[in-house]
Formats: structure tokens, sequence, C-alpha cells
């Protein structure tokens, strides 16, 4: 028995000793070196795969089931014989897509997918965080064994599990987590996890031969013991009943996958691998490793049993040799489980960690937001770690002696054989794709949770017992462990049954159901073909036409988002070193391609493929002409691939196909092109066509002009000679009525005067004919008046004046006083305003139409009315009446001169005076229209335009005048 | 020795291997009638699989597959 300081300072002591070993491995002496890229490190490395469970397990499961467990090391030994195809190919992917982890291995095969990769992550998570669990709960569990019962109160020994979970949480971020870079290998590490091997093996077999040499007489003695004892059925290989035989083969299938499946298992053989070459040694010397470390288990067993050992079988190993009060092999055989514990949880801590960074928090920070937090992914990453084994260890605290816990580790193989379908179909099957993974991969997890993982919970007691008895909702078919009523199988091959049968069918089923996208169809090409890819490079690479500064700011600013200044242009040396353009200024198309995969691998070894495939692509691009020149370079490529025939048939008619489409689309674009050319042309003949008629028509306006241009002048002319003609007539009027008045006054004044003095005196036919003298002498007279006044008006006009209008209008009412009388005639003035006129003009004017309104009366007793509004600028007058009416039609033939619609007998008159009216306003500058109906009564309007300031009359009336023929007043 | 290689090389031989070794490690266990002595069953499940990791030990001495990684680092070894 130990003391616990004891214990805990042996515990630290070999801590640091695997610290220091780590260290000088890290630190890359020669010897360091060579030791640790040695086949026999790398093999010894890969029985990281024996761990507590190994250790303490198999003994205690070799005492209670008999052969069975041989089955956990006979299945990697069958798996190991594949491996010269399969894990060579597998590490040929690694160096090829710098794969980090088996989760980012299965996402760079099926085209980068960031969904599947966090699929198998969370599917790791759940299988080997209990697992973890596991190896904490054996390192207490055999402290406890070590320490006297008394010292169980003390804090060492109530602690050892934090204190075990934190010297490998250290161990795990100093020694395996210092980079970022996953994918660079951890010599240090794996140096210190062979040397853990070694010590475990070395423990064991030490205690093996203990127990067999030295608490019994050699292995016949011991066999011989235990064929005469109870317990000779210890090797029952089960009378060959089926279900034994099933429990065999599952356990079997389950061993073969975990050797290469499990995270841990995957770290080690895929992304620690240095050298192919170590595959070989592999080969025989980890079969070997898993034979010599077994030789031991029947024997401890049995000697466990056949020495009544009072513990639980589990602790045999470490039981016999205390009961004997060896403890030198006691503390070995102590430090031996720690090495088997501690192995599994520093690498399955780091691979998980490295899968839950790279598959879920990188993803969720750029969903989110959170891109900043790439640039402490190295820190997140040692969080990870620790968050791992800080679960794994609350795990062991919560759930530590229950079923789930107890049988974790076949629980987890089962889990991780769910990635057996889509990674060895992933390498051998081109037709496998990402939705056939996919389904078969969340198939198969839900069906292994449903079936093994589930009943585990109810055999813990977490959930009824009737949900196995009876199955959910008491549906006897989905009974967990006797689905759809298969009902033959122990509860791990019907485990293992269903979830491959569900993965496995899904995986086929829709990779044939579903077509591949270009991506996927290169990645599956890659990763079957890549034992046979020859890697050819074109002998012609093309004219040096990329500039190599232009393109640096663009990785620089990519890998600034991950790494720092320093570091980033260090990676970009690395790989401008790795593609051999160091330090040249302008290099090929190709050699640009390489650059950029090179960069995309290098940073896939820090986040995964699928983050980095996302990061180049987002970031890094070509430009039209460089992805032209890329396309040659490759059709060179794929002129000096040597591959066999059928895969050149197949490449060929793949690229022919690419080529055809290309070229069919290049041909689209040619013709795309013509129709431009041809349309541009039609539209410049189209143009030319239009300047020259645009010439034509300016031709035709020009002539149009011209003649129009003669045609103003000839009207002018024509104007010109009308106003002369007229004014001269206008003239001649004047003169003709001024003079005319004169003889006319005389010869009216002596008819009339006759008329006098001889009525009465003559004949009757005398009168008569006096009469009509003196008629027509009276109206020639008013003729002549009239014809006076009406050349008056352009000639004998006053200045526009401001005036009253209605002053004016009441004023030619005042001339009509005695026809106003005799007619009973109402006039009603409706504030009429004041404006710039001329005032007798206008009083004539409304002197006029009030004439007329009387005259044409009806029977009614005329009702007159004037009001005026203003619009646009002008008056308009209006002068209303209710008298007998026009015709519409007559409606601009009453305002010219000397026109009459009544007879003289009927109205007299001399059919002058609207047309005087009309003169008047238009000296004024305004119209003059009437709205009539007959019987109904007539509306006569006219406009004055609004003037600001008085004006000659000469100068307003000059438009008239010129009108007139510019006659001046005789 | 250089036919042997050759043979030991072929995927075909390690198909062949596997299916004989898993004939070998199964046939304890289907064959067993509850009579055999405890070293019987051992031996019948030990000497087979020392058996398998001699034809390994020999199937990886001789792989002559060139290493491409390996080729790449080793200007860096000198």
């Amino acid at each position: 028995m130990f003391r616990p300081l004891t214990l805990i300072l042996v515990l630290c002591l070999y801590v640091s000793v695997l610290f220091v070993i780590a260290l000088w491995g890290e630190r890359g002496s020669p010897l360091a070196r060579r030791l640790t890229r040695s086949p026999l490190v790398y093999s010894l490395a890969l029985a990281v795969y024996c761990t507590s469970w190994t250790f303490y397990g198999s003994v205690g499961s070799a005492a209670t089931a008999g052969p069975l467990f041989l089955t956990i090391y006979l299945g990697p030994t069958l798996a190991v014989i594949l491996w010269p195809k399969v894990l060579r190919k597998l590490v040929r992917i690694k160096n090829a897509h710098s794969v980090t982890s088996i989760a980012d291995l299965i996402s760079a095969r099926y085209g980068k997918s960031h969904l599947l990769a966090a699929m198998a992550t969370l599917l790791a998570m759940v299988g080997i965080l209990p697992y973890i669990a596991l190896q904490l709960k054996a390192v207490t569990g055999t402290f406890t064994q070590l320490t006297p019962p008394a010292a169980g109160a003390s804090w060492m020994v109530r602690n050892v599990g934090s204190i075990v979970v934190a010297l490998m949480t250290i161990f795990s971020v100093v020694i395996g987590a210092r980079r970022l870079d996953a994918t660079e290998r951890h010599e240090g590490l794996l140096l210190a996890i062979a040397v853990e091997c070694v010590v475990k093996l070395a423990a064991f077999v030490t205690a093996g031969i203990f127990v067999t040499f030295t608490v019994f007489h050699g292995f016949g003695d011991l066999f011989a013991q235990l064929e005469r004892s109870q317990f000779r059925t210890l090797l029952d290989t089960g009378r060959g009943s089926l279900p034994g035989i099933y429990q065999y083969l599952s356990y079997l299938v389950l061993a073969m996958s975990a050797i290469q499946f499990l995270p841990r298992q995957f770290h080690v053989a895929v992304v620690e691998n240095s050298s192919e070459r170590n595959i070989n040694t592999a080969l025989w010397l980890l079969p070997l490793y898993l034979l010599v470390i077994n030789i031991f288990v029947i024997p401890i067993a049995a000697g466990g049993l056949l020495t009544a050992l009072p513990a639980s079988a589990d602790s045999f190993v470490l039981g016999l040799p205390v009961r004997a009060g060896r403890v030198g092999i006691s503390l070995f055989v102590f430090l031996g489980g720690v090495s088997a514990a501690t192995g599994m949880i520093i690498v399955e801590s780091l691979a998980v960690a490295t899968m839950i960074t790279n598959h879920l928090l990188l993803p969720v920070f750029e969903m989110t937001g959170l891109v900043f937090l790439r640039r402490f992914l190295l820190r997140i990453r040692w969080a990870a770690v620790a968050g791992v084994l800080v679960t794994g260890y609350l795990f062991e605290q919560a759930i530590g002696s229950s079923y789930t816990l107890v049988n974790m580790g076949i629980i987890s193989f089962a889990a991780v054989l769910q990635f057996a379908p889509p990674i060895l179909g992933g390498i051998f099957w081109e037709r496998g794709n990402r939705r056939g993974a996919m389904l078969g991969l969340g198939a198969g997890a839900l069906v292994w949770f449903y079936t093994l993982l589930l009943p585990s919970f109810v055999k813990s007691g977490w959930l009824s017992p009737r949900l196995l008895a009876e199955g959910p909702w008491n549906i006897a078919l989905l009974r967990p462990e006797h689905l759809f009523g298969l009902t033959g199988l122990p509860p791990v091959p019907h485990a293992v049954f269903w979830s491959m049968l569900v993965n496995v069918g899904l995986y086929v089923v829709a990779s044939l159901a579903t077509e591949r996208n270009e991506t996927e169809k290169r990645l599956a090409e890659s990763f079957v073909g890549i034992l046979s890819d020859t890697r050819a490079h074109p002998s012609n690479e093309g004219q040096r036409t990329v500039e190599v500064a232009a393109k640096l700011p663009l990785m620089e600013e990519l890998l600034h988002q991950y790494f720092d200044r320093f570091e980033s242009n260090e990676i970009i040396a690395r790989c401008q070193t790795a593609v051999g353009i160091l330090e040249q200024e302008r290099i090929t198309v190709a050699a640009l391609a390489r650059l950029y995969a090179e960069l995309e691998r290098v940073l896939a070894g820090s986040i995964g493929t699928a983050p980095a495939h996302r990061a180049v692509r987002q970031s890094l691009s070509y430009t039209a002409e460089e992805a032209q020149q890329l396309t040659q370079v490759y059709g060179e490529i794929l002129a000096e691939l040597k591959v066999s025939p059928a895969d050149l048939e197949s490449r060929i008619d793949y690229y022919q196909e690419r080529n055809t489409l290309l070229q069919a689309h290049a041909t689209e674009l040619e013709e795309k092109v013509a129709e431009l050319k041809q349309a541009q042309e039609e539209l410049r003949r189209a143009h030319d066509q239009l300047e020259t008629r645009v010439e034509e028509r300016t031709q035709e306006l020009k002539a149009s002009n011209e003649l129009l241009t003669a045609e103003v002048v000839e009207r002018k002319r024509a104007e010109a000679d009308f106003a002369r003609s007229n004014a001269e007539l206008e003239q001649f009027a004047y003169v003709a009525s001024h003079d005319l008045q004169e003889p006319l006054r005389m010869v009216a004044s002596y008819v009339q005067l006759l008329e006098r003095r001889y009525k009465g005196q003559l004949d009757k036919d005398a009168d008569e004919f006096i009469g009509f003298a003196v008629d027509g002498a009276k109206r020639m007279q008013t003729l002549i008046n009239d014809l006076l006044a009406y050349a008056r008006i352009g000639t004998r006009g006053k200045a526009f004046n401001p005036i009253d209008t209605e002053k004016a209008a009441r004023a030619g009412a005042a001339n009509l006083r005695v026809a106003v009388e005799e007619s009973g005639a109402q006039i009603i003035y409706h504030s009429l305003p004041t404006l710039r006129a001329d005032a007798t003009q206008l009083a004539q004017l409304f002197q006029n139409l009030f004439g007329n309104a009387i005259k044409f009366r009806s029977q009614a007793a005329p009702i007159i009315g004037v009001w005026a509004a203003y619009r646009d600028k002008e008056w308009v007058f209006s002068v209303t009446d209710n008298g007998i009416g026009i015709d519409p039609q007559y409606s601009e033939h009453v305002f010219r001169l000397f026109q009459r619609l009544h007879t003289r007998t009927a109205y007299p008159g001399t059919g002058i005076g609207l047309a005087l009216c009309k003169k008047i306003v238009e000296r004024h500058g305004g119209r003059i229209w009437v709205e009539s109906q007959i019987g109904q009564g007539s509306t006569f309007h006219f406009t004055i335009p609004e003037r600001e300031e008085a004006t000659d009359d000469r100068d307003e009336g000059k438009s008239d005048r010129d009108l007139a023929g510019g006659g001046q007043p005789g | 020795m250089r036919k042997l290689s050759t043979v030991l090389r072929q995927h075909a031989f390690h198909l062949l291997l596997l299916f004989l070794a898993l004939v070998a490690f199964i046939k304890p266990m289907v064959l067993a009638t509850g009579n055999e002595r405890p070293g019987r069953v051992v031996l019948e499940l030990f000497v087979p699989w020392a058996l398998v990791i001699v034809v390994l030990f020999l199937v990886g001495r001789s792989d002559d597959t060139p290493d491409p990684a390996a080729a790449q680092e080793e200007p860096e070894q000198d």
C-alpha cells in the first residue's frame, strides 16, 4: 500500500519524464529525429489502441466471457492485412489534402462538405467522450486500490481525477497543441506515446510473468489447475452456439473498424505518419504487440479466479501483485495502467478537439459573424482540449459505475463503425457521393443510438425497462434490442447488423440515385486513384505572365485572418519554396495554381479541408486570362498523363466531353459576337441612311424656308399694298363723305323748304315726289354721317387714358335717352372696371350695342345687362339683351360693313353700327363676337386688353392705321 | 525469392490472407464442442495469429513502393 502523496508524486514524476522525452523529441536533434521518424516508434504508438480497457478490462472480460476479449485484438490483425492498400491510401490522401482528422477526411472526400464534417464530429464526440471518462475511471480506481482504505477520505484520493485531468491538459496542450497546423507531426508526442506503450506492455507482461511463474509454476501448472477447477469453462467458446458466433463476428468487425477509424487511431496512423514505409513495420509489429499483451490475459484472469481474489476481475492485474505484497511490481503495473489511460486520453482529446475546433466552432464563428475569433484558433483549440478532458471527467463523476460507462468501449467501437462505409467507399468507389455519405452516416448513427446507446441508458436505470421489453408506445416491432422482430441476435451484433444495413444501404442507394457535381467527381477521382497518381506536369507551362507581387497581398490578407503577419509571410514563403518559385517575380499560371493548392493544403492543416477550401476559393482567384492559360496547361497535363488504357480512355472521355462543352460554349459565344457585329453594321448603315435623309430633309427645309420667306415678303408686300389701298379708300370715303355733306345739306334744305311751302298747293303726286326726295336726302345724310364716324375711328381716335367704363356706358345710354324712354328699356350695370381706353369711342361702342338691343327688341320691354370679367390680362365685357336674337350662322356676318339681316322697312338703319363697333374694339387691340339664338336674346362680348401706361392714340392705333394703309387724318 | 515478394505484394494475396486469417480465427468458435482443454483453445487462436504476423512481416519486407512524402523530405535530413 502506498500513501496518496507518494502515488501522486510518482504519477507527477512519470508524467514529467514523459514530458522531457516529448520535449527532447520535439527539439529535433538528429538522433531524436531519426528515432521519432522510425517505423518502430510509429508502430509502437499505434498501440495506443490498447487503453485501460485492454490493460484492466481484458482480464475482466476473459474472466467473465472467455475468449471473446481476443476479438478486440484479432480484429485489428485482420484489418492490418489490408493496410498496404488502405492505410497507404489514407496516408497519401492526408499528404495531398492536408487532412487533420477523420471528420476532415470524410469532408474532404465528399465535396469538402461542412455539414458532413460536423456530423462526423458530433458522432465522434458522443462516442468518445464517455470512453475518455472510462480511462479516468480506471486511473482513479487503481489509485484507490493502491492506497489504504483509511486514505480514502484524503483530499488527494478524492481529487486524483482532477489532478490527472490537469496534468493531461497541460501535457496535451504543451506537447500536442503547440502549433495550429494539426497536420504537422508531433514527433515528441509520438515518442512519448510510444514510450507509454512500451511501459504498459512491459508492466502487463511483468504482471503476467509474476502470476504465471511466481504465483503458479508456469503455464502447465496454471492450465492444469484451471482444468481441475470450477473455472474450467473459462475458455469455453460457446460450443458453436449461433449467438456466440454472431457476438464473436460482430466484435471482430467492430475491432477491425476501430483500429483504423477511432479518432486517436486515425490520428496516429494517418495524421502522424511520416513515411509510408513505416506502414510496412506496423503491419507486423502492431499485431505482434497485441499478441504479446494478450498472452498473459488468460493466465492473469485464471490466476485471479483460482486464488479467489475478492476484488472485481477488472482489478486482477493490479490486485495479484498487491496481495502478494510486491510493491515494485504493483507500482510498475499502476504506471502501466496510467500509461494505457493517459496515452489514449492525450491523443483522443487532441483529435476530438481538432475536430470540434475546425468543424463545429469555426463554421459557427463564420455564420455568427465572430470571424475575428479565427485569429485565436490555437487558444480555442487549447480550450477545446481542456473542455474535452473536463467533460470526460464530469461524465466519470456523474455516471462512473453505470452500465453505459462500463460498456462504453464496445459502444464507442460501434459508433466509429459508422465511419467505415463513407471512408472505405470514398477511397475505393468513385460513385460514392456526398448525399449518400450524409444519409448513410446520419441514419447509421441514429440506428446506433437507438439500438445500442439507448438500451445502455435503460440498463443504467435512467430510462424505464419497459422501453426494452415492450418498445416505445408498446410497439414491439420497435424494441431497441429486437428491432423489427429480429430476436435471434445479442445486443451488439443486433446493433451492428441494423446500423450497417441502414448505413451501407443508404450510402449505396443514394449515391447511385443522385449525381455528383464537378468538385465531387474531381475529388472522388483523386481519392480513389491516389496510389496511381503520377502527378504529371506539362513539359511546357507557358509564359511567366503572373506578377507574384500582385498576388501576395491577397494571400497575406487570407492568411492574416488566422495567423499574425509574421506567420502569414512565413507560410507564404514556405509555399513558394514548396512550389519552387521563391524569390521569383513572375511565374507561370500553372505555378500559381500549384501555389494556391499548396496554400490551401497548408491552411487545411490548421483549419480543416472544407474551411480552407472555402477560404481560398473566396479570397484567391484567377483572371480570365489566367483561367484560359490554366486550361491550356491542363490540356497538356492530360496529354502527358501516363495511366492505364482504360483509365486514360475514361479520362479522355471526360475531358473530351468537357472540351466539347467548352467548344460549344465558344461557338455560341462566337455566334453571339457575329450577331453583335452584324447588329453593329446594321446600326451603322441605318445611321448613314439617317444622316442622308437628314441632309435631304435639311435641303428640302432650306428650299421650303426660302419659298416661305419669299411668300412672306410677297405677303407683306401684298399686305402693304392692301393697307395702302385701304387707307386710300378710307381717305377717299372720308373726303367724299365730308365733301358730299355740304351739297347734300343744301339739297336736303331746299327739298324740305319745297315741302313746307308747297305741300297741298300742288297735286297729290307732287307732294308724294317731294316726300320721296326729302326722305332720300335724310337717309343719305345719315349714311354719310355713319360713314364719317366709321372713317374717323382710325383717324380721329384719342389717347388711351384711364376711364371709368361704367361712365362710358352710361354716356352711351344717355345719347339714346329718347329711345330708351319710348321703349321702356332697362339697363343694368354690373360694377364695370376702370381701364385705359378712348372714352368717346367706348361710349359710342356701348351706344351702338344698346341701340341695337332697343331696335331689335321683342314684344317685351328691353332689359339690357352690362358686366365685365378679368381673364388673361384683358377685360371681357358682355352686353346682353332679351331681343329677337340672331341666327348663329350670321354671328360673324353681322360685323361686316353694310350687312343687314332685315329689310330697311322692318328695321331702319345703315348696316354700319356693328362694323363700327368691331373697328373700335380692334383699335383697342381686342376682339368682338356675339352669342345668340333666334328668340332668345343676344350677348355681345368684346375684350379690351389691360395697359400699363397711357399711349398716344396714334401709337396705339398704329396697327389699325397700318391696316388702313398708314393714312393720316385729312 | 523475388517471385515470393511479387506474390506478397499483390492486393489479391492480401485478400486471400484476410480470408484465411478470418477462417482461422473463427474456426475455434464454430467447431468448439465444449470438451476442449483450455490450453488447446489458446493454442488454436494464438498459433494462427502468430502465423499471420509472420506472413505480415514478409509482406512488409517485400514492399518496395517508393514513398513520395519521404522522398520530398530526404534533402531536409541531410
